[in-house]
């Protein structure tokens, strides 16, 4: 066995456990940011925008797709 | 890793543009193409809009909120639903959807390529198209193993073309044609039936709305508030991507050809149609870089291809195209089954996802436990299966042959009341929720906590 083989798969394996590990922290930091967001930060969508998503996105297609049928 | 708002790009304008850049891409004139068998161009217009747009709003709707308050790609959005295990059967559907579009279009490309020969004289055999599907198999490696720069760069000149080019067909079909002459051309093979034939190009369309679904999560989670989330998507990839679907339609039914490579030279001349055509090859490649970029984002979510490196991931990707290098004209025929299994596996997990997200988890998810591949987490369920959604999952997709069986073209009666796709979007969100309210005793999950103690034991990243 070569040790100065071992030595290197040891190095990359605790280089891939700390880059595992600056994942896992960057990750929380992220998740607790977002927890911490409200409708300032991601915009609001009001019942206004709700009336005219349904009317334009199925309302009137499906109007013309009746009306459209032979 | 899910995005915070300083990092996203888009605000209206940015949402609106690059919805539409996506939109516009060659796969539209492959969709117009398969609705002008059936019927002609008025119909093939209002299908094709009317149905992508209602296709992309009921896909939009739980994917673009789930993906835009939590700064999820669309994978991660299905875990609460489906569970971390659960969720690589999504996963797999998406993946298919995007191989097919891939070797369709790589087809294309062949196909192109065959026809620009032609033009200038030579007659060349079938194996041209194949060499042509393998030369995309190897841009698209060299695009796409160089990152989403290259990609973007490539898009920055295809996208402008794109559209110069839909303008140059529409102007080619109203000056050189007419209105008249357009929509009196016949469908390419009809069915007997004209009211059946239209049921099946409404779907179609609704189908052809639904197959954004891979798209929607990337745009949603890039942009900076929820209208700009939604609203885009819808009017973009709804009526736009139908606009140019339809004149992939207009096109087809004028040339009596479903090939989008067969239309360029009798509408445009040689010289003009073959500039077209050689930029449709080009489009061709950007648009497979795409669908096997989002397709190598999509394998990293597998534990085997976390750690992989990108050429290996793309290489994956690839690899299911190569059938399209030996039989590239028996698989492109099955183009227009492939569109409508768009509609079968999207509508269904649509439904599920828009049950479980706005009804049963009031749009209240734990990022914590989306992250968390081990049992303590709340999206676990059975062994990191829920299998009531993939029950519902399955019954869904019943429902939809039972109406409509892309690949026989069989269709039931019962088509004339229920859309394939409408239906089994209905049933499977129905059953996932009934089931979820009888397993959880009559009660919705408990409410997520605004702040979770947090902590991961087994993080899936």
């Amino acid at each position: 066995m070569d040790p100065n083989g071992r030595a290197g798969a040891n190095n990359r394996s605790e280089e891939r456990m700390a880059a595992q590990a600056q994942r896992v922290a960057e990750l929380e930091h992220r998740i607790r940011a977002l927890s911490e967001l409200g409708d300032a930060e991601l915009g609001e969508f009001t019942r206004l925008d709700w009336v005219l998503l349904l009317v334009l996105g199925a309302a009137v297609p499906l109007a013309v797709l009746y009306w459209g049928a032979p | 890793m899910p995005l915070l708002p300083g990092e996203r790009e888009y605000g209206t304008l940015g949402a609106n543009s690059t919805c539409f850049a996506y939109g516009v891409a060659t796969w539209c004139f492959l969709t117009g193409g398969y609705v002008a068998e059936l019927v002609g161009a008025l119909e093939g217009l209002i299908c094709l809009v009317a149905g992508n747009m209602i296709g992309v709003l009921l896909a939009s709707l739980p994917l673009s909120f789930a993906c835009q308050e939590n700064g999820l790609e669309q994978i991660d959005a299905c875990r609460p639903a489906f569970g971390p295990k659960g969720m690589v059967v999504v996963l797999v559907l998406y993946l298919i959807n995007m191989i097919g579009w891939s070797g369709l279009i790589l087809v294309m490309f062949g196909n192109g390529i065959r026809n620009i020969v032609a033009a200038f004289g030579y007659q060349v055999g079938d194996w041209i198209v194949s060499a042509g599907v393998a030369l995309g198999i190897g841009l698209s490696f060299l695009v796409v193993t160089r990152g989403v720069a290259m990609l973007n760069r490539f898009n920055a000149i295809i996208t402008p073309g794109l559209v110069a080019l839909v303008i140059f067909l529409f102007y080619m079909l109203f000056v050189g044609h007419g209105w008249e002459a357009i929509s009196q051309a016949e469908p390419l093979a009809p069915g007997p039936s004209p009211l059946v034939n239209y049921l099946i190009a409404v779907e179609l369309g609704i189908a052809s709305g639904f197959s954004w679904w891979g798209g929607i999560g990337f745009l949603a989670r890039n942009t900076r508030t929820r209208r700009n989330a939604i609203f885009p998507e819808v009017i973009q990839l709804g009526f736009s991507a139908g606009a140019v679907c339809a004149a992939g339609t207009f096109s087809a039914l004028v040339v009596q050809s479903s090939d989008p490579t067969e239309w360029m030279i009798p509408l445009g001349g040689v010289f003009l149609g073959v500039i077209a055509l050689v930029f449709v090859a080009l489009a061709n490649v950007t648009s497979t870089a795409v669908s096997v970029y989002a397709s190598g984002l999509a394998l990293r979510h597998l534990r085997v291809f976390r750690g992989a490196q990108w050429k290996w991931v793309v290489l994956a990707a690839l690899f299911p195209c190569l059938p399209f290098v030996f039989w590239p004209g028996e698989l492109s025929s099955l183009g227009d089954a492939f569109l409508a299994y768009n509609g079968t596996m999207y509508a269904p997990i649509s439904g599920i996802l828009l049950v479980d997200y706005f009804f049963l988890r009031r749009r209240g998810v734990s990022l914590w436990s989306i992250f968390e591949d081990g049992e303590n987490g709340l999206y676990y369920h059975v062994k990191g299966i829920n299998w009531l959604a993939l029950g519902a999952l399955l019954m869904g997709q019943v429902l939809y042959v039972f109406l409509y069986n892309p690949f026989s073209g069989a269709t039931h009666e019962w088509l004339r009341f229920a859309n394939p796709s409408l239906a089994s979007f209905l049933l499977s969100g129905l059953i996932y929720g009934m089931g979820m309210l009888v397993l959880g005793g009559g009660q919705r999950p408990d409410r997520v906590q605004e702040v979770e103690p947090g902590g991961f034991i087994r993080p899936n990243i």
